[in-house]
Order: C-alpha cells, then structure tokens, then sequence
C-alpha cells in the first residue's frame, strides 16, 4: 500500500482502481483521481469558536475534513470567505 | 554534473572544513564589530563563500533566508561591472536594491572579490539588517508606503573599497541618508572587517593548498550537495502538490492575499510555480525575485537537505516560476520594505506546506513531514526619543513556536527554522536600547497548533514607556485574521498574531503595590486591537503594548495526542485546561487524566463531527 499522509493510502482491494483508503478504519473514501479529500464529511466553523488564541474575525473560517468512517480530523484549512481555493489547485497527486 | 577528482578525500575534507571554518570566523568578526542587537543578539545576518561565477560554496550557519540572495547578489555585480578590469584586488562593493539581488534595502550587503595572482577565484559576502536605511519611517518600512522610493536608501553595487582604499565619499554619503547613522556607520565597518577576515583567510588556503585544489574542493562541496539532493528527490514519490498561504493587510487595507503555489516533484528535480497568486500590492508586503529564490530555498534547505550542505548545488536541481508583477515578483515602484517577513515569508509558508505533504507521501522519508514553523513575524518597532536623549527606532525581534514534526512537538520559542543559530534579543539588552520596561516574557497559552504532535508555543510579552514621554510603536506583521502558521494532516494552524494597546490602565497602581503582572488580563483598562499593520501609535504613560507571535502549526487530529502529554502542557500553562477538554477531549480531574471519562469524551466529539 502506497502512503498519501499521516492517516490515507491507497489501495486497490475495492475496485481494482487506486482508492482513497483511511489507515485507521479502512474505509474507501473514494478514487484518487477525484482528490485525496472529496469523499471527506466536511464542516465549516468560525476560527474564535474553535479557541480564543484565533481572534475574532469575519473574514476567514476553518474548513474540517474528517473521515466519514472513523471520524479521524484529516485537514484543518483556513478559508477566505471572498476567495475560495482555486478550484484546479490539487492538495496532491500521486 | 562533475565528480570531483582533483583532489584526495583527505585533503577535500580538510579544505572543506576549513572552508566552514572561514565562514565561522567572519560571522565571528561581524559580531565583534557590530554595535547592532539585530546582529549581536538576533543573530539576523549570514555570510558565504562563492566562487567566481557567483555560485554559492559555502553558508555560514545563521539566517539562511539572508543568504539565499547572494548569488543573485554577485551575478548583478558582475552585470553592472563586467567580469574584467572593473573588478580589482582589494574592492567591496555595497548593495541593498531588492532589484539588484537584495531581499529588502534594510538588509545591507557587502561583497568582496578574492583575487589570487591577480586572477577574480572567488567572493566573499555579509548581509545584516539594518537599524535604518532613511526613508519616510524611522526603523525605513512603513505601512504607508505606496512606492520602494519612500523606503530608504536604495543602493545598486558600488565600490566601499577600492583596491584596498576605505571610500570615505560612499561612507558619508550612505551615514547623511540614515537615522542612527552612528550605529548604521558602525555595522558597515563590521562588514569590511567581516570581508577583510574572509579575503585573507581564503587567500591564505589558496596560498597553502594552491588555486586548482582549494577551488576544485569549492566546486565539489556545490557537486556533493547537487548529488545527494537530486539522490534524495529519486527517493520521494513523483507528485503535483498545492498550497495557499496568505498575508493580511497591504498597510492600507485589510485585504487578505493569496500566495498560490502548484510543486512538482518529478524524477530528479523539483519545481515550484508560483502563477495564481495574487497581482503586486500597493503596499510594502511584496518582494522582488530575490525574496522568491529565497523563500523557496528558505523550506527546502531545513525540511529536504537537513542533512546535506546548503549551497548552490541543490539550488540547481529547483526550478521557481512566478508571473512578473505577482506579489512574489514585483515590478518597480513596488514597495517592498518588510519583503522579508510578508512576501518571501508567505513563499516560503506555502513552501513549506507542499514540501511537507511530500515528505508526509512518502514511506521513507515521512518523519521529516510537519507544521508550517512561525510563518508569522510580528516584532514592534519601538521609537521616538530614547532614554538617552536620541531620536531612535528598536525592532524587537521575538519568536514564535516551531511547527510540530510527524513524531514530536514543535519547539516551543523556536524563531525561524531558517536560522540555524536561532536567538532573539535578551529583555535586560532590548530595555538597554529601547525607552521600554517589559512587564512579562512568556509562551502564550494555546498558541501552538493543537494536534497529535502540539506545534510550539509563541511568545506574548508587555511593555510600558520608560525613561521617555515621547515614545511610539508601530508594527507591520502577518496572521491577524488568518493563520499565518497552517497545520498538517488534521492539525490546527498556530493561534494568530495579536497586538494590543491597554490604555488608562491601572499598571502605575500594581506595580506601586510591588507586583508584576503576569499576563495582559491582570491589567485593567480599555483594549484597542491593533490590525495586521499599524503605523506609530503613542504611548501614553498609563499605556500597555501587548504583543503575540504566531505559533507553529499542529501535526495530526488532537484527539490522537497521549493524554499524558496534554495534562503535563496544561501543568506548564501551555494548553489552557478548556482546549484540553475542547479541542483535544481530555478530561482531568484532580491533577490527573480521566481516562475513561477521556475515551467517552473522545467519542463524542467523533459523533459531533459526522453529525451522529
Ligand atoms: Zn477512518
């Protein structure tokens, strides 16, 4: 099995295609080609709520990916709230 | 690439390391010299040894993003004065134009050719910040700056030495243009002892081992690097990999700007792409190609090549593109006063991020993978009138915390991992030069990254005036609003940057009573919160500054951390005991973790995420 990061790898065993896979539960987050997070639960939060050592702002929010099996916090990414990621930007492609 | 036969592989190591050892002694010089705590104290400053092209052989072990430049440095000079007759025995030139290789014209460089029977072999360098380079800001950036001409002196090589002779025209010329021209006048003599140490020691080990070993040593030092890197590039997965990092506020607004970076690792070179990030701002966060070239190198020295000399052999195995009038690299007018802790740092943030998925990718080297380390400068600039009667301006230069690693903690006051002999300035030294009197030193609590592994702590610190009614403080730094310092694989960015003035506070009455605050909540009054930048803002005597760095970013989710190892930082008062039970679901009773109320705590916090 090929490493992607602290907690995904890849795997084949479920499609015979390069899949995203949690290490800690298995679970099949989705294909590789698709990005290594587009089969993550994600939730938005406001930075302040998660802990005062981020000050009060309304232009920034951290977006939290977690594994959909075993809730594992994948990615912790801040956000602008008036420019979005560029969407052909990739986190990484093996 | 060349093996390098021309010498024995004793003879190579002794050279080698007496060519370290050259490095050590002029960083030693420099500091003797210098009067300036930037140098003395913070250790912001390097010096090299290239050779007669430019390429870089040797770094002294201080900053290594001050160094990153001097090639770009040297390759400008031998545009401007051609490698022939223009350049003699004995000249040192002095040069601070971003857009002649420097990173920011605060950071003043001397070079120096080294001539060995009458024949240009080599150069050697110095670049140090400076106290003030002139400009419409004491200190020189200010946040209100709209163009590089309102920010000091802006100087393309010229000759401070010729053949042997002090230029004393020059000299004067740069002193009538400074503030604290008696410190300033000061640290550029320390450059010439610092060269003049550099030219005779070199020329002393070409006299010893002759010119064809001495350089064919210089040159295989640059091989060996170039070898080992692009061996080690083989052995990292071939990938794309995307980052963003930001810096809020461009001095005149509170706009927040993206650094965008696509990298490619492929075979045995790495590229970096820098297109997408945002067009150059009006204000002094942007850097020329020097910060780029710099920033870049500035993460793949410490993560990639943490075991491998850095020099210009590993420089070529990377390619660095950025679009022309980007805020990476700026067009003139541009300004770029704090360049070396907006724009370069933020390159070197999204750098670190990409080379650290990488690492984090691959199954050899993973362990070298971490959190982005104190991606946020925010040292004040204390200024006005002095104890002593001057006019003066004193950058204090903190720390913030360390990125954590795929196996530790960040360290916690760690400055920038660039600086491989990282210090910052003692209080009893900053109270010496400054009209201040610190009221605490300290980690700030919860400010680093949480993760499985905790990013380093930040320090939070506070002043008021003292020996002086007219004093002022002003601050430009990044990560207000946004993370300056990400973290990796699930852990929390750094907390914030965070500057404040308390004013008509009750300090005078607390520390009448014999007591020193302990953190800025035992001190009443009313709280303004400064933004990213500030321009001078005064203090009255009643006044506190308060001031935060950014600390490291996390590694890993927080609920993976050893419940042991988050009860001993709430005992250090590093992680306050709400984020220990919030963020990292550790439940203590009575000085102790709970373990089973921890596991119960931890699971539902995983409910509360997939919304069960
Ligand atoms: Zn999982």
């Amino acid at each position: 099995m090929n490493r992607i990061s602290e907690y995904l790898e890849i795997t084949d065993r479920k499609t015979g295609k390069r899949d995203v896979c949690c290490s800690k539960c298995g679970y099949i987050l989705g294909p590789l080609s698709k990005g290594i997070y587009s089969g993550a639960v994600t939730r938005n939060m406001i930075p302040n709520e998660i802990s005062p050592v981020y000050t009060k702002t309304d232009q920034t929010l951290f977006r939290l990916y977690y594994c959909p099996g075993c809730a594992t916090q994948l990615k912790v990414e801040p956000i602008v709230k008036e420019a979005p990621r560029p969407p052909q930007l990739p986190e990484i492609e093996l | 690439m060349r093996e390098n036969k021309a010498t024995d592989p004793f003879t190579y190591e002794i050279v080698s390391h007496k060519l370290w050892q050259i490095t050590e002694e002029m960083a030693l010089a420099m500091k003797n010299v210098s009067g300036s705590p930037i140098v003395t104290e913070a250790n912001d400053f390097n010096v090299a040894i290239s050779l007669s092209d430019g390429q870089l052989s040797t770094m002294g072990a201080h900053n290594a993003l001050v160094a990153g430049v001097i090639p770009l440095l040297i390759r400008n000079i031998l545009e401007d004065y051609g490698s022939g007759d223009e350049i003699c025995k004995g000249d040192m030139f002095v040069i601070n134009d971003p857009h002649k290789g420097a990173l920011h014209q605060l950071d003043l460089a001397v070079v120096a050719p080294v001539h060995y029977q009458n024949e240009l072999v080599a150069w050697t360098s110095v670049i140090a910040h400076e106290v003030d380079i002139g400009g419409m800001q004491h200190g020189s950036p200010s946040p209100k700056a709209t163009e590089i001409f309102q920010e000091g002196l802006r100087i393309p090589a010229l000759k401070l030495v010729e053949k042997g002779k002090f230029q004393w025209d020059i000299f004067r010329m740069i002193l009538s243009n400074v503030r604290q021209a008696g410190l300033v006048g000061l640290d550029i003599k320390a450059r010439v002892a610092t060269n003049s140490v550099g030219q005779a020691r070199l020329y002393d080990l070409l006299s010893r081992f002759g010119r064809k070993v001495t350089l064919s040593v210089m040159q295989g030092v640059i091989d060996r690097s170039e070898k080992k890197f692009r061996e080690r590039l083989l052995e990292l997965p071939e990938s794309h990999v995307g980052a963003i990092d930001y810096i809020d506020h461009d001095g005149h607004t509170n706009k927040i700007y993206k650094i965008v970076l696509k990298m490619t690792k492929e075979s045995d070179s790495l590229s970096f792409d820098y297109s997408g990030t945002d067009d150059q701002a009006p204000g002094h966060i942007n850097c020329t190609i020097s910060g780029l070239i710099t920033g870049v190198m500035g993460a793949v020295f410490p993560y990639i090549c943490y075991d491998i000399p850095w020099n210009q052999g590993v420089m070529k195995a990377i390619s660095i593109h950025a679009p022309e009038g980007s805020l990476v690299n700026c067009k003139p007018p541009a300004p770029t006063g704090w360049a070396s802790i907006a724009g370069m740092f933020a390159v070197r943030n999204a750098a670190i991020q990409a080379v650290c998925k990488l690492l984090g990718s691959s199954r050899e080297h993973w362990r070298q993978a971490g959190g982005v380390w104190e991606g946020g400068k925010a040292a004040p600039v204390i200024m006005g009138i002095n104890q002593y009667g001057e006019r003066s301006a004193y950058l204090y230069q903190s720390s913030g915390g360390a990125g954590a690693m795929a196996y530790k903690d960040g360290y916690d006051c760690s400055f920038s991992i660039s600086s491989t002999k990282p210090s910052i300035p003692n209080i009893e030294t900053a109270e010496t030069f400054a009209p201040a009197l610190f009221l605490f030193n300290r980690f700030r609590k919860d400010s680093g990254g949480s993760g499985k592994y905790r990013g380093g702590a930040a320090l939070e610190f506070a002043f008021v005036r003292y020996g002086s009614t007219d004093v002022s403080v002003g601050g430009s730094g990044h990560g207000a609003v946004i993370p300056a310092s990400q973290g990796i694989f699930g852990g929390y960015p750094g907390g914030f940057i965070l500057r404040s003035i308390k004013r008509q506070t009750n300090i005078d009455a607390i520390l009448v009573a014999g007591k020193i605050p302990q953190s800025i909540e035992e001190i009443d009054g009313n709280v303004e919160v400064l933004s990213a930048k500030f321009p001078p803002t005064s203090l009255d005597s009643d006044a506190v500054f308060y001031n935060s760095y950014s600390g490291g970013g996390g590694y890993g989710d927080p609920l993976d951390r050893d419940p042991q190892s988050v009860l001993q930082d709430v005992i250090n008062d590093i992680v306050s005991p709400e984020a220990a039970r919030s963020i990292y679901g550790v439940v203590l009773r009575r000085g102790s973790v709970d373990l089973s109320g921890t596991e119960t705590l931890r699971k539902t916090i995983r409910n509360d995420r997939l919304g069960v």
